[in-house]
């Protein structure tokens, strides 16, 4: 009897997870996405720079690095390069993005696998495999519900800068529209200081107690670890905090050439209206389509699948703590433990960036988007790496296909059988229980 | 005791987030409703939808510390039902059948029977759709809150061509118990203050889209702070420029919510305080009637009427006062007929 798990909740979206066993072993695993959440349709025959506010409704958490990868899209066909201030104030948004989405991904998703939280969907009654002292878990409760503090004063600081949040008002064509005036970045300094102590406090101790508790997870949730970034956080005189364009495969790091991108379908729900598999591919949803089991378009480099998201950047720029796990690196707690990293330089990163405003100088750059031009952009985003692809036709949108990082960690299986990093860090793992199987949540939700 | 009017209640959900007097009656009387609600075992079943997720986004993580809680008491924080328990909101649905609050975020895609969104399977294994999720506990819910403009309207989802025949809630169940809150997001005052009004005096009064007046019942453009700038034609064209957002593309002439007021994330800003135009997400017809984003408002042709911004400006400028005048005006152009106009035609 296969085991279905439908629908997983507290992912970025909800998933459904299908393992054929072999007894307690899982032997082939399908991970998938259960609705139609697509964009494309709705942008074609559109104005050009409607797509940075739309393409943010892509995702309630990740939004600001879809209105960033949006925007550059729109800069690179009409090869415009943004001011310097406009790349920081985006940097800053865009780092707090991320910080928000690993303190949210820590705390509403993954924790309640690891302790009882009250209300968190946890069956009563099952052996949860739970190791940490109740002392210690009443304290990350209390942590728990301080990260919606945090997670409030990081909407808020975004916010200050971008309007509002979810879904930013102030990211534009060319660069911001608003510049962070003396005031507001006394206050943005002092809102950092809540985040920062918030990570360098509740969330390093919680982390801690969970990789010491569960040391094993070190060993488990890993695969063959091909690892990919498009490189993060542009500035003109290359910051100290500037990751470059990568990719790792089993031949070791190489150089990421646009031109291996295309995109994987055949497993998914879209049929394609266009011949080939280039990015530009026009799709069609189709939900009874013969060997469809999934509801995310695919995105593979050069035929093959990749792990993207804080793991595959930390592991890729270098990062000591990170790098220094070896194999370990990506594994359920190697993925856990590389957020938390991330968190660590990005927070301290965001201060010397405000510090390097200039408010005498511009936060825009005036041009005229070009009747005809195309263009594929990157951001990168807390759980992976997103893909925009836009065509202009006569001045409207011809084709609009966003990728996001579930398009790279659950890509439907490929034209040549290559099963995606999630279903391949499942299959073969030991589960203790097949009713409730603790070990494949551990490992979903820590990608 | 109850120690709020409704009256009082009202006011208090219609003051601006900044009059900070006002927001310490504003907690203890949601807290008070949670408790109530809490102790009653009225439970708040929220379904997610086809959505992004950041109408719960914004609700979890922006709602009043002290109430969040409380919230939780009576509310599933994961938002979604959980593995395997697609039927725990159908068992709360019967057990508490005509009284519990149904929350839907996101569209509902009615194309291929609802094969656009697979919610979870049932314990024989066949897929169970959203549509009959929704469907089946919207007719048990007392009340049914639908978050957001796709769950309200369809949103972002419902753009033409609409391949999914994405709908809101009130497509499918009873309007008569639907209540619209929209937004993309809403403000999270919006939501808890909505809820809070359900639990303490039932529902509260709607405007003809569904939507709480104490919340919609003013346009976007007249309670904006730049709307000095309009009055004296100062217009800003081009981004970082200063003065009034409608060469920009605002639709705050024709939007309704209480944004420029209340203001947004710790009360200190909103979409036009990033120097950007209102986009005019709590409409019925967003995003399809308020795109491009960024183009002035074209003429509107409606039948009989024929406008543009500027002489709706006019129109406004002259009937500042006359608040019904307004509504009707903003409607009006909107374009749209409300949902009583609707029934009537027997739609
Ligand atoms: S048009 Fe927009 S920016 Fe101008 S006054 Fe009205 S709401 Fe404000």
């Amino acid at each position: 009897m296969p085991i279905v798990i439908n629908p997983l909740n507290r992912c970025s979206r909800p998933l459904k997870i299908l393992l054929n066993n072999h007894g307690s072993n899982a032997k082939a695993a399908e991970v998938s996405t259960t609705y139609y959440w697509d964009h494309s349709k709705t942008l074609k025959g559109k104005n050009p720079l409607d797509a940075i506010l739309l393409s943010q409704r892509t995702n309630g958490t990740d939004f600001i690095s879809h209105a960033i990868a949006a925007a550059r899209a729109l800069e690179e066909i009409a090869q415009v390069k943004i001011p310097e201030n406009a790349q920081i104030i985006r940097n800053i948004l865009l780092g707090l993005d991320i910080i928000y989405g690993h303190i949210t991904h820590f705390y509403q998703y993954v924790l309640p696998d690891y302790i009882p939280i009250p209300r968190s969907g946890n069956p009563s009654g099952v052996d949860v495999d739970y190791r940490i002292s109740s002392d210690v878990v009443e304290k990350m409760i209390t942590h728990m519900w301080t990260s919606y503090e945090i997670r409030r004063t990081i909407h808020n600081l975004i916010a200050l800068i971008g309007g509002k949040a979810p879904h930013v008002s102030n990211i534009v064509a060319g660069g911001v529209s608003k510049a962070l005036s003396g005031p507001d970045a006394i206050r943005a300094k002092s809102m950092l200081r809540q985040v920062s102590d918030f990570i360098n406090r509740e969330y390093t101790h919680d982390i801690w107690q969970i990789k010491v508790a569960y040391r094993d997870f070190f060993n488990i949730g890993g695969w063959e670890g091909r690892l990919l970034t498009f490189g993060e956080f542009p500035q003109k005189e290359n910051s100290n905090y500037y990751i470059s364009p990568k990719a790792l495969d089993e031949s070791g790091l190489v150089n990421i050439q646009k031109s291996l991108l295309t995109v994987e379908y055949s497993g998914s729900y879209f049929e394609a209206e266009t011949k080939g598999n280039s990015l530009k591919t026009q799709f069609r949803p189709v939900p009874d389509k013969a060997g469809g089991y999934s509801w995310t378009k695919g995105i593979v480099y050069s035929k093959q699948t990749y792990e993207t998201g804080a793991v595959a950047r930390m592991f890729l720029s270098g990062n000591k703590i990170i790098a220094d796990l070896g194999t370990n690196a990506v594994s359920v707690m190697g993925r856990l433990r590389a957020r938390l990293e991330e968190c660590y330089r990005l927070a301290e990163q965001m201060r010397i960036w405000i510090d390097q405003l200039n408010p005498k100088e511009r936060v825009a750059s005036e041009f005229e988007i070009p009747k005809e031009g195309e263009a594929i952009s990157f951001a990168e985003s807390s759980g992976g790496s997103i893909v925009h692809c836009l065509s202009i036709n006569k001045g409207k949108i011809d084709i609009y296909n966003i990728f996001d990082s579930y398009s790279w960690n659950i890509c439907p299986t490929t034209y040549e059988g290559q099963r995606n990093p999630m279903e391949r860090a499942i299959t073969g793992i030991r589960i203790a229980n097949n009713k409730y199987p603790i070990q494949v949540f551990r490992i979903i939700r820590s990608f | 005791m109850k120690k709020l009017s409704r009256r009082q209640f009202l006011k208090i959900c219609a003051a601006s987030g900044a009059a900070a007097g006002l927001s310490q009656l504003w907690i203890p009387a949601l807290a008070e409703a949670f408790g109530e609600a809490a102790k009653a075992n009225l439970p708040v079943v929220w379904i997610q939808g086809s959505a992004c997720g950041g109408c719960s986004t914004s609700f979890i993580n922006s709602v009043h510390p002290e109430l969040r809680e409380i919230l939780s008491e009576v509310l599933d924080l994961t938002f979604h039902p959980n593995l395997g328990q697609t039927a725990a909101p159908m068992d709360t649905g019967r057990n508490h059948r005509g009284k519990f609050i149904l929350v839907i975020e996101g569209a509902i895609p009615k194309a291929n029977k609802g094969a656009f969104n697979i919610i979870g399977e049932d314990s024989s294994g066949n897929d169970i759709p959203l549509i009959d999720v929704v469907s089946n506990l919207g007719e048990m819910a007392g009340t049914v809150v639908a978050v957001g403009t796709c769950a309200s309207y369809g949103g972002v989802s419902a753009v033409e061509p609409n391949v999914s025949y994405s709908v809101g809630v009130e497509n499918l169940i009873d309007p008569g118990k639907v209540i619209n809150i929209p937004g993309c997001p809403p403000h999270p005052d919006w939501i808890v203050g909505t809820l809070g009004h359900i639990m303490l005096y039932g529902k509260p009064d709607l405007d003809d889209f569904g939507r709480p007046k104490m919340f919609y019942g003013g346009l976007i453009h007249n309670n904006c702070p730049l709307r000095q700038y309009f009055e004296n034609s100062i217009f800003a064209t081009k981004a970082g420029e200063k003065g009034c957002m409608l060469m920009m593309g605002c639709k705050g002439p024709i939007a309704f919510g209480d944004c420029p007021t209340r203001q947004w994330n710790g009360s200190s800003s909103w979409c036009v305080s990033g120097n950007a135009p209102c986009i005019g997400c709590t409409d019925p017809k967003f995003p399809e009637l308020t795109m491009p984003f960024y183009q002035k408002m074209p003429e509107i042709s409606i039948p009989g009427i024929s406008s543009t911004a500027d002489n709706i400006g006019k129109v406004l400028g002259v009937a500042t006062t006359a608040g019904v005048a307004i509504h009707f005006t903003g409607s009006l152009i909107s374009g749209r007929l409300g949902r009583k106009n609707k029934s009537k035609e027997g739609d």
